[in-house]
């Protein structure tokens, strides 16, 4: 269970109040849906829970172990995140971006980690493209690479930002069907996103974010879900 | 140019060979420490890895280097620094301390140029996939790193090749002091001086092509 308690988080010059206290746990083995508004504080909240903004106050909790301090292979391993740009390293082959974190953060030899790469980019599909850089894919290819660069490291928790806003609706389709899939095999997903039919393909628990609050307090169904409140 | 000329010429080329081997041989120490002095402070002046103090200082020194004359930072490294330190120094190390320490300044402005270009994703993408800092410069950032900054230190050593003339000042027999002397000799400078600019015009070429072949082979695509 992942769990977030009272994070409060400010940025900008003058200092903004971006988080207002948001408290929430994330069950293992679903997948929770961040929504809301452009600015509302999603990504803002999801960059706490992966350790990349540093001055939040609060604590975010898996299995009532803190994230904050933990070693990097070992934080690698619990939770792994997948921003809005994907951001694939754009000199590395897709299979190198799938094995090389492992060889670096797991420090797995070079020949095991290819074929654990190899062996995820072909449950996602992307078997053909493992010799493609990154700028010979499309962005439909570029997010499923992302995501298996994610699970190469078998993480228990993917965040994942706003993954459909670069991809057409057969594509949105297609994600949110893997991603149900891999949730369905006990992976933990949180998600941010505004696409509310992406939201919808989910089938997930949703969280309303607006003005760096949680909106009630109690877990919301996708139709009671009214992101302009 | 007559066929007297082309005779003078090919009579000077072993000497003016020889002047141009000690100009690549100062070029190519002067060049390397350049590159690694200018990565080190490039790197802890970047954005990313700004420590307060430490950069503040590294651009302090890197501004000096950048601001004061090769020439004057060359008389200073032959005349000045053996008083200080009370040692010798021959006109070979002079010469490398002045123009490493020179091309230095520009080279970290460079780096640090190239490192601030590198998106910030990547540098967070190294980390939540459990990169150290390190790792995620050897394996992530270095490279895109390379990629971004190869035109412009090419130019860099371009201007350290041709920086090597001003050695003459201090004696050594280098391409242009070689000439120098050749011309005194004959007391014709035209074709003399031509061989000496056809031959930092060569080396000056060869440089550029391999940077261009470098550049074809780090573009990210499969040919």
């Amino acid at each position: 269970m992942l769990t977030i308690k009272n994070i409060y988080l400010k940025k900008g010059s003058p200092p903004k109040q971006i988080l207002q206290g948001i408290s929430v746990c994330f069950p293992q083995g679903e997948i929770s849906l961040l929504i809301g508004r452009s600015g509302a504080g999603k990504s803002s909240l999801m960059r706490c829970i992966a350790q990349l903004e540093t001055t939040y106050e609060g604590e975010v909790l898996f299995n009532g172990q803190t994230l904050q301090g933990l070693a990097a292979s070992r934080r690698a391993q619990t939770l792994s995140y997948i921003a809005q740009g994907y951001a694939l390293f754009p000199h590395l082959t897709a299979l190198d971006n799938c094995s090389q974190p492992l060889q670096v953060a797991t420090k797995m030899q070079a020949s095991e980690a290819k074929q654990k790469a190899v062996a995820v980019m072909k449950s996602l599909g992307m078997a053909e493209y493992v010799s493609a850089y990154p700028s010979e894919l499309s962005g439909g290819q570029q997010q499923r690479i992302a995501i298996a660069r994610a699970l190469a490291l078998d993480p228990q928790i993917l965040l994942l930002d706003e993954p459909s806003s670069a991809l057409d609706p057969d594509n949105s389709a297609q994600l949110a069907k893997i991603l149900r899939e891999l949730a369905s095999q006990g992976k933990t997903f949180v998600i941010s996103t505004q696409d509310m039919l992406f939201a919808e393909q989910l089938q997930g628990t949703c969280y309303c974010i607006d003005n760096g609050r949680l909106q009630g307090n109690e877990t919301l169904k996708i139709n009671n879900c009214n992101i302009n409140k | 140019m007559d066929n007297t000329s082309f005779d003078l010429i090919l009579r000077s080329l072993p000497l003016l060979l020889n002047g141009l081997a000690l100009s690549l041989q100062i070029f190519a120490i002067a060049s390397l420490l350049s590159l690694v002095l200018g990565s080190i402070m490039g790197s802890l002046t970047c954005r990313r890895l700004r420590c307060r103090w430490i950069s503040s200082a590294i651009e302090g020194i890197t501004f000096v280097l950048r601001a004061v004359p090769v020439y004057v930072q060359l008389l200073i490294a032959y005349f000045v620094l053996p008083d200080l330190l009370g040692i010798e120094l021959e006109a070979f190390t002079a010469a490398i301390i002045a123009l490493s320490l020179c091309s230095a300044g520009y080279t970290a402005q460079i780096v640090r140029g190239g490192l601030n270009a590198v998106p910030n994703e990547q540098w967070e993408a190294a980390y939540t996939l459990g990169y150290s800092v390190i790792d995620s410069l050897r394996f992530i950032i270095f490279p895109q790193l390379v990629r971004n900054i190869l035109p412009s230190l090419t130019g860099e050593f371009d201007a350290l090749l041709k920086s090597t003339a001003i050695l003459a000042s201090i004696g050594l027999l280098e391409l242009t002091r070689m000439g120098m002397n050749i011309v005194s000799r004959e007391m014709d400078p035209l074709p003399i001086y031509l061989a000496v600019a056809g031959l930092y015009v060569g080396i000056s070429a060869i440089i550029n092509i391999i940077s261009r072949k470098l550049e074809k082979r780090l573009r990210y695509v499969n040919n």
